[in-house]
């Protein structure tokens, strides 16, 4: 047995491996931030951490120069509509696993969960094509449409919330006269609120961190979204990089606020999916 | 008498055909956006197969080839300098995320004060966008960037981590520093799932931490290492973002999908692009079935 001594000297341990642990983790952040304050010079030549003179020139000419307010609307744009799209289509979907009732349908849940697994290598060039064919080329639109088809994810996620939800609930409002669909917006949809936000959460961060179909399908600077934006203008700025910087972290300050305001929601979201 | 109930329960099953079918309907009217998606993936899966035996540039029309694109690609050096770039990426940061995350996890999962706090902040990396890590990470791993600055000021050498020689595994670092956090949040809900009668009968057997940690943790725990292996295996064959933004030299860093993307988007050689992608699907697949029919061997559901 351990005397109180010892776990007492344990847990101090713990918590000072921990915070080692955590300063790496929030050192590249942290340097980001002051970095974004130097000039060229300072950041070539000094060798310091904390500036020597603040300027606030590089967010400046973030915004100036570099569309970098287009980009922010663009990429609200693509995330917002992506997202609502992408969660209702997969809670419509997930609704009907988990309430309707039809021959084979637990056969073809299988199914299309196996058949959306797949990488999505396979439908990378071929919905190229599609975009191309049906002129969506350089629109926002090629990067929101597909994910209004659901995830496989989502409707499986969604599906668990919503078979817990008793069938009395769907079967009275059906006596009633309800269409399904009515029954699913007006009774089921509030119902699994926790898990639709949970998804909405991590679907808002993937779609705001995409960078790979906006790579394939803009090009044009107005058109950008933040991720290539940024990529694309850095070339001009290699020696002047305190501008990308900046312009870095206001692609992150949504991605924190969303991350903190959904803390409680994307920790329960990661057990969920961790779980077998 | 049976006759009343004889016909009691025709009406009762006539109710119930009525029942079933416009569920059906409505079923399938609901599942129209799904179906589009699997008509799509589906279609790619046939469009992508057939183009791959074609030399297509978009612009003129497609030519059958046959398997052309196949042999070109055996021969292609960059298809082998990919492959084992993805595959030494693989073999060195796979076994790390899960080793280091697994000790984080079980790091995390001590009543310790302010834990939630230590559990987001390792978790947020992997919220941010490839772009914000691969080029804060681009500027850090610079000749004159800041790990180097750091690196003279405790009196050390300078380190080339961009060179042919060390790109790779400088993405390998970075790559870590991001999944640490998101992997520890998953063996952490595995730990929060093992039930505590198991370590509480070995304590009155008098087993030692370590040997709880042995004999009932990790057993218990590789469903969790095993969904975490099959996934992130999956994820690192289809890498693109952080060696498209910080590419090595000399083709160091290349990955298959960054190869893809080259041949397909800037080469515009389709036929070619889509060969390699079927490629790609057919390794990932090999890997997956595999690593399925070994998780018998390793993957204790109960002990």
């Amino acid at each position: 047995m351990e005397t109180i001594n010892e776990k007492h000297s344990l847990k101090l341990l713990y918590f000072m491996i921990l915070l080692g642990l955590g300063l790496i983790i929030v050192l590249p952040f942290l340097w980001l931030l002051l970095s974004s304050f130097k000039s060229s010079y300072e950041i070539i030549s000094g060798s310091n951490f904390i500036p020597k003179n603040w300027t606030w020139d590089n967010y400046v000419k973030v915004v100036t120069e570099v569309p970098m307010l287009s980009f922010f609307r663009n990429s609200v744009f693509v995330t917002v509509l992506a997202t609502v799209g992408g969660v209702f289509a997969s809670a419509m979907s997930a609704f009907v696993f988990a309430k309707l009732h039809f021959k084979g349908r637990d056969t073809l849940f299988a199914m299309v969960l196996i058949v959306m697994m797949i990488p999505s290598v396979v439908t990378m060039i071929p919905l190229f094509i599609i975009m191309k064919s049906a002129g969506l080329m350089n629109s926002l639109w090629a990067l929101i449409l597909p994910s209004w088809t659901g995830s496989a994810f989502g409707v499986f996620f969604l599906r668990q919330h919503m078979m817990s939800v008793p069938d009395a609930l769907y079967e009275s409002a059906k006596l009633e006269g309800c269409s399904p669909f009515r029954i699913f917006i007006s009774i089921f949809l509030p119902l699994v609120k926790a898990s639709l936000a949970t998804l909405a959460v991590l679907n808002f961060i993937a779609h705001w961190n995409d960078l790979l179909n906006p790579l394939i399908y803009l090009n044009s600077p107005e058109k950008m979204t933040i991720t290539v934006g940024i990529s694309y203008f850095r070339g001009q700025y290699v020696t002047n990089y305190p501008v990308v910087l900046a312009g870095i972290f206001l692609s992150l300050i949504p991605t924190a606020a969303v991350f903190l305001f959904a803390q409680k929601y994307l920790t329960k979201g990661m057990l969920i999916s961790g779980l077998k | 008498m049976r006759d009343m109930h004889k016909n009691a329960d025709v009406i009762k099953s006539a109710k119930k055909k009525r029942r079933m079918s416009p569920d059906a309907l409505w079923a399938f009217i609901l599942l129209i956006p799904l179906f589009v998606g699997i008509g799509l993936v589906y279609y790619s899966a046939l469009f992508g197969f057939t183009m791959s035996f074609t030399s297509w540039d978009i612009v003129r029309k497609a030519e059958w080839i046959g398997i052309s694109n196949y042999r070109t690609l055996i021969e292609d050096d960059l298809v082998w300098k990919a492959m084992s770039n993805t595959l030494i990426f693989l073999v060195i940061t796979i076994p790390a995320k899960i080793i280091l995350g697994f000790l984080l996890a079980v790091l995390l999962n001590q009543k310790l004060r302010g834990i939630q706090f230590f559990r987001l902040t390792y978790f947020f990396p992997t919220a941010c966008s490839v772009v914000a890590i691969a080029l804060v990470w681009g500027y850090m791993y610079g000749a004159d960037g800041f790990l180097n600055q750091m690196l003279q000021g405790l009196g050390l050498s300078k380190v080339y981590w961009m060179d042919e020689n060390h790109a790779m595994s400088s993405i390998a670092i970075m790559t870590l520093w991001v999944g640490m956090g998101y992997i520890a949040l998953l063996f952490l809900a595995g730990l929060q799932n093992v039930p505590t009668d198991y370590y509480e009968a070995s304590r009155v057997d008098g087993a030692s931490k370590f040997q709880q940690m042995w004999k009932i943790t990790i057993p218990l725990v590789t469903p969790t290492t095993f969904f975490i292996l099959v996934t992130q295996i999956i994820t690192a064959f289809q890498m693109f973002g952080e060696v498209y933004l910080l590419s090595g030299p000399a083709n160091s860093t290349l990955t298959i999908v960054q190869y893809i993307f080259k041949e397909a988007f800037q080469g515009f050689r389709m036929g070619y692009a889509s060969a390699l992608s079927y490629i790609l699907i057919v390794v990932i697949l090999i890997v997956t079935v595999i690593q399925l029919k070994v998780q018998k061997r390793w993957v204790h559901y109960d002990l």
